[in-house]
């Protein structure tokens, strides 16, 4: 059973602004990890927008940790989605997935 | 009595003045478009298929009852209307001078409106000619727009029950909103088609009334025809109720590039791109690769690597076709993803960045060439008019190997100086000669249905397939077999004896020689004889020549073809 890690400490997403940034993740993924080592970051931008309108964080922060060396090198999409959703809560107190 | 008649006659106008103004309305091209009305006999019939389109048990024949039935509902400021049908509101209010309280807002974030032409797919019948759709791009970019477009369910049928269902008007069809991101992974990764974007020259207003027209269009569905009520006819028609004059009109048949010419030739279209498919930017870097580093390009597909040795073409090569194959190929997907990694890292080290392809913006937009009128001679025997009303020729880029095309209801008439014309009618004529190699081991298709017509009835069906492969990215090595069921030999035009069913054999090479010039040579055994034919085919602007020399044991034709694309 998965247990909702988060909910002592950080507050859950609503559930339309969690499902709009799961499914952008994981449909943008191999976009995403590109755009870390691509000239351009469009995926990146997006996504740090998305965040930064849910949580009220700055997009440069979520800019640098979409761009940090743990998440650009993570291969699997549901880590990698799981992985930033630790790192939002930790950055924001909001999480967007129950772990 | 007159004069109560008229005083009666005169009270309803101080009441209700709009209403006796209503008829001059309901015939308007604006309230026609909006609830989808044809012309039908003497009356009209509304394409809308749900009695929620409409709010008169009659409205989908009769545009004057649902124009005054609204028009009482507007009067009112019913909610429920302005909230259901928002742009007819919207109309209704603005040809009566009435005030204006919309119940919807639709999102002001919207920049621009796009239209994108992802062009032929060859694996799917109801996508040879092409598809459309709209992008609502918001001011944050593209990634976080919608497209808005038409879409059939048909299921997952297939070619001849497809195509059936698909004449007779068996499938729903409904306008669908839905993120950009989602539906382009689709073309970029899982069919990899070339696709062109153009900006569309609208107003603010009309794209709020675009929005507004979304939220009434939940309320119905219309029967998809596959020949003239398609995406690009919807996508027309909802074109036709923001813009100030119609572009989508009734035709026999229509397709998307039809939609893009008419908005070209009003002067609707600017900044043109093109985004080309990633397995024909593979193709070529691939080709150009040798044989070692094509070896070591395949092992990063099936291994899993710590560190790569590979140089940068091998790994820019596997970067540019990595996300087709993880989409075409989810048990490479792990292996893939994790060596597309440690390819990245290798090349940032390396200094080298910019490797996903960007589109390409062209200088000027250009119309789409989808139809050809031709003439040839061939010596010593006779003259070919020739007209495809829908032809989307493998030459409009005509430096690109692959030979892709598809022509619909070509007709032919060879005259000869002494005896009787032959016409001919290419009902189909497909070919999808594609790149085979180690990485996409693609094959390829031709199939062509012809009936000729000279003194009698003739025919000759073309089903052949194979594979062909790139010659060293200058040209197309080929090699086909299939089957003719026909009674006339189309080369050397002669009546076979009775229907036969023939096997064929056909082996060629296209090799381009500049970026206008194409040599040509093949051999094929066909209708039971040898042929080799030889040639030499020249781009000028539009106009396409060729110079070919048809050779069996019998006797040798030459023939010099003009064919300009329109």
């Amino acid at each position: 059973m998965l247990l909702p890690i988060f909910s002592y400490a950080h507050t859950k997403l609503p559930e339309d602004t969690s499902n709009k940034i799961i499914s952008f993740t994981l449909f943008n993924y191999d976009n995403l990890i590109a755009d870390c080592y691509e000239k351009d970051s469009p995926y990146i931008s997006q996504l740090a927008s998305l965040l930064s309108e849910a949580t009220g964080v700055t997009e440069s922060t979520y800019y640098r940790l979409l761009n940090s060396k743990e998440q650009s090198s993570e291969p699997v999409p549901v880590k990698y989605m799981l992985l930033l959703n630790r790192k939002m809560a930790e950055a924001s107190n909001y999480y967007f997935v129950d772990e | 009595m007159n004069k109560i008649y008229l005083f009666l006659l005169f009270l309803l106008y101080l009441i209700s003045p709009p209403l006796l103004f209503a008829e001059d309305h309901y015939t308007s091209r604006e309230w026609l478009n909006l609830l989808y009305y044809e012309q039908s006999g003497s009356g009209y019939k509304s394409l809308a298929e749900e009695d929620g389109f409409f709010i008169t048990k009659q409205g989908k024949t009769n545009p004057k009852d649902e124009y005054e039935a609204s028009l009482k509902l507007v009067l009112a400021q019913d909610l429920t209307f302005k909230t259901k049908f928002p742009l007819r509101y919207k109309y209704i209010v603005k040809q009566h001078n009435l005030q204006y309280a919309p119940a919807v807002q639709v999102p002001a974030n919207i920049n621009k409106v796009l239209i994108a032409y992802p062009n032929r797919y060859m694996n799917n019948p109801a996508s040879m000619f092409g598809h459309l759709f709209l992008v609502l791009e918001t001011n944050k970019g593209i990634l976080d727009s919608d497209i808005l477009h038409y879409i059939a369910d048909t299921a997952a049928d297939r070619s001849i029950g497809y195509m059936i269902k698909g004449l007779s008007g068996q499938y729903k069809g409904w306008f669908l909103r839905e993120p950009y991101y989602k539906k382009i992974k689709g073309y970029n990764y899982v069919e990899d088609r070339d696709i062109i974007y153009y900006d569309l020259k609208l107003s603010k207003e009309q794209t709020e009334n675009l929005q507004l027209h979304y939220i009434e269009l939940q309320n119905s569905f219309f029967y998809y025809y596959f020949l003239d009520k398609n995406c690009a006819f919807f996508i027309g028609k909802l074109l036709n109720i923001v813009l100030d004059s119609d572009i989508a009109t009734k035709r026999s048949y229509i397709i998307p590039s039809q939609i893009i010419n008419d908005l070209f030739d009003v002067n609707l279209l600017e900044n043109e791109r093109l985004r080309v498919a990633n397995t024909k930017v593979f193709n070529r870097l691939f080709t150009g690769l040798n044989d070692e580093q094509k070896r070591g390009l395949i092992t990063l597909f099936h291994e899993k690597k710590e560190s790569i040795q590979a140089d940068p073409d091998v790994l820019k090569a596997f970067i540019i076709i990595s996300e087709y194959m993880i989409s075409n190929h989810s048990d490479l997907a792990d292996n893939i993803r994790s060596n597309r990694i440690t390819a990245y890292k290798k090349l940032k080290d390396l200094e080298t960045s910019n490797i996903r392809q960007t589109d390409v913006k062209k200088e000027s937009v250009n119309r789409i060439q989808s139809e050809s009128i031709g003439l040839s001679r061939v010596f010593n025997n006779y003259y070919e008019i020739s007209f495809n009303p829908i032809y989307f020729s493998e030459y409009d880029h005509f430096n690109i190997l692959e030979v892709i095309s598809v022509k619909g209801l070509g007709t032919k008439i060879n005259l000869y100086p002494n005896g009787h014309p032959l016409y001919q009618l290419d009902l189909v004529d497909l070919n999808n000669i594609i790149q085979s190699n180690d990485v996409l081991n693609s094959f390829s298709w031709k199939i062509k249905s012809s009936i000729f017509y000279k003194d009698s009835i003739l025919t000759n069906q073309e089903v052949y397939y194979g594979f062909s492969w790139n010659v060293m990215n200058r040209g197309l090595l080929y090699s086909l077999v299939g089957l003719n069921y026909t009674n006339f030999d189309d080369i050397s035009e002669i009546n076979l004896d009775s229907l036969k069913l023939l096997p064929t054999i056909q082996i060629g090479l296209n090799h381009n020689l500049t970026d206008n010039l194409k040599i040509i040579v093949s051999y094929e055994n066909k209708f039971q004889k040898d042929y080799i034919t030889t040639g030499f085919i020249y781009k000028y602007n539009n106009l396409l020549n060729k110079l070919i020399l048809i050779n069996n044991k019998d006797h040798s034709t030459v023939k010099l073809s003009f064919e300009y694309l329109l």
